[in-house]
């Protein structure tokens, strides 16, 4: 990525579809697959990342001159600890209805193998300002995989969206069981193939710039 | 015992062997790499505490005082007690004074103090478990477990008593909820990790509602059946979550009598026996102790 025009559209929308960092990269499936066991708990997990996944892509890009490149990886960690740290403060602080149902899993966000990428693979080359659109896009891309995740299983295992219930009783429990995860993310992953062959695509397996 | 004879041992071994020459290692980076390396990490790492060190000032009391706002308003939730109704806190502590354990009750004026067997010793002057810790030695004093007690205009309305049961993963912490004679107003989880859709089913009000309006006889003989919930049973347990439970029971008295048991939640009978078992224990015990307490209270 050598040119110094970018394509700030591009690189927003890249995150949702054609690089989703759960459905086209694989990335950070476990917590994926333990959060979307309804909506609004993959939503707001959903939100959770896109903070941390902006903060960090724009704190790491900030910083890129004055860190160290033998210890950047330590201190790329290091700053979205800092990010996740602070999240779970302030949401347990002010939003305590909040971090009732996602404080578990707030702290698990150091660990999210497409935080540390997206720094690694972008923000540690890019100025700041792409940097950010890439964390907006990878955030974004997050975000609607674990709602879509989310509905898929809420719906067929709990019959309803958002609690609110549409089907009277459970039709699929399995699907909100973790096993169902797994099931979920893999059918939607079908989908976004199915949706690429018929757009005269090949399949590129993995994230088309590579590296992941 | 780690002096070991690297001469007279006589396993050729990489451990104690000389590091042979011809393997060097890669040379290390020269000491101004490494001290520019160190200091980076370093200055680094103190930012971060830093910033992270701020917010938890700033954060720490609002999460305090969230935390005990919720347990208030689920106390008084489950004691349905009005806008001038005082809870007061009481903690259960065990204390190792010489070779004897005690057992201390904490309330917040004053301190009551049992042997193991639940004979009265003394009265204690200390107003806080940190003023236990004081008088009897911080690792003599270990707080046990705790209830509440909600009072209206002076009288005693109800207890709200705090217990723990192993359920299917970890813990089920919960409030159980009684009124001055110990039959049930009804239960709150507050904390639990079972599986969604299936043991978290206990947090929904027609399993926890179940318990509520029963007298401590009632839940004695209290069984987990694998029946399913009848219906009407069911829309019974929802409606209590609207109304009062003394118009509750008064209301449909002939089907809570009816219904002299808990249905287990389909796919979680073990989530289901654990509540049921962790409320009768908890209330069991409960009784056995404030028959002490009362005359201190």
């Amino acid at each position: 990525m050598k040119e110094t025009k970018y394509n700030y559209s591009n690189i927003l929308l890249r995150g949702l579809i054609e690089e989703n960092p759960v459905f086209r990269l694989a990335l950070s499936l476990c917590p994926a697959v333990a959060v979307t066991t309804s909506v609004k708990n993959g939503l707001l997990l959903g939100v959770a990342v896109f903070f941390v996944q902006v903060l960090s892509n724009l704190s790491g890009s900030a910083l890129k001159a004055v860190i160290n490149p033998k210890v950047r990886v330590p201190v790329f960690v290091l700053i979205i600890a800092v990010w996740v740290s602070v999240m779970d403060m302030v949401l347990a602080a002010y939003f305590p209805a909040v971090y009732a149902e996602i404080g578990l899993y707030v702290k698990l966000i150091v660990a999210f193998a497409i935080i540390l990428s997206r720094m690694e693979l972008f923000a540690s080359k890019n100025p700041v300002l792409p940097s950010t659109t890439d964390g907006i896009g990878m955030g974004l891309g997050f975000m609607l995989a674990m709602v879509l995740t989310g509905a898929f299983r809420e719906l067929l295992g709990s019959g309803s969206i958002f609690g609110i219930t549409i089907i009277p009783t459970s039709p699929l429990l399995l699907a909100v069981l973790p096993a169902g995860g797994f099931f979920a993310i893999g059918l939607i992953m079908m989908l976004f193939n199915y949706i690429d062959v018929k757009r005269g695509k090949k399949l590129s397996g993995g994230g088309s710039h590579g590296g992941h | 015992m780690n002096d070991i004879n690297v001469n007279a041992c006589q396993n050729n071994c990489d451990s104690c062997a000389p590091a042979p020459q011809k393997k060097m290692p890669a040379p290390p980076p020269n000491s101004k790499e490494m001290f520019k390396i160190a200091l980076n990490l370093t200055i680094a790492c103190a930012v971060a505490a830093l910033i992270t060190g701020i917010v938890f000032i700033f954060t720490e009391p609002v999460k305090k005082i969230n935390h005990l706002k919720r347990e208030q308003n689920v106390i008084r939730k489950l004691l349905s007690l009005n806008e001038s109704a005082t809870i007061s806190e009481v903690s259960r502590v065990l204390v190792t004074r010489g070779n004897e354990t005690l057992i201390a009750y904490q309330k917040p004026d004053s301190g009551v103090l049992f042997t193991e067997r639940g004979e009265f010793k003394e009265r204690l002057d200390t107003k806080s478990e940190e003023a236990l810790e004081h008088k009897f030695g911080k690792e003599n004093v270990k707080v046990v477990g705790r209830f509440f007690i909600g009072r209206e205009a002076a009288k005693v309305k109800g207890f709200v008593v705090e217990g723990v049961q192993m359920g299917f993963k970890t813990h089920i912490k919960f409030f159980l909820a009684v009124d001055d004679s110990l039959n049930i107003r009804g239960i709150e989880i507050l904390e639990h990790e079972e599986d969604p859709g299936l043991g978290a089913e206990i947090v929904r009000p027609y399993l926890k509602n179940q318990f509520a309006g029963r007298t401590v006889e009632n839940l004695k003989t209290m069984e987990v059946v694998k029946e399913p919930l009848p219906s009407e049973w069911n829309i019974v347990l929802n409606q209590l979550e609207k109304t009062a439970l003394e118009q509750w029971k008064e209301k449909n008295a002939a089907i809570i009598n009816s219904n002299q048991k808990i249905y287990a939640i389909t796919g979680a009978t073990i989530s289901t026996v654990a509540i049921t078992d962790g409320v009768k224990s908890t209330l069991l015990n409960f009784k056995k102790r404030i028959e002490l307490l009362r005359p201190y209270l």
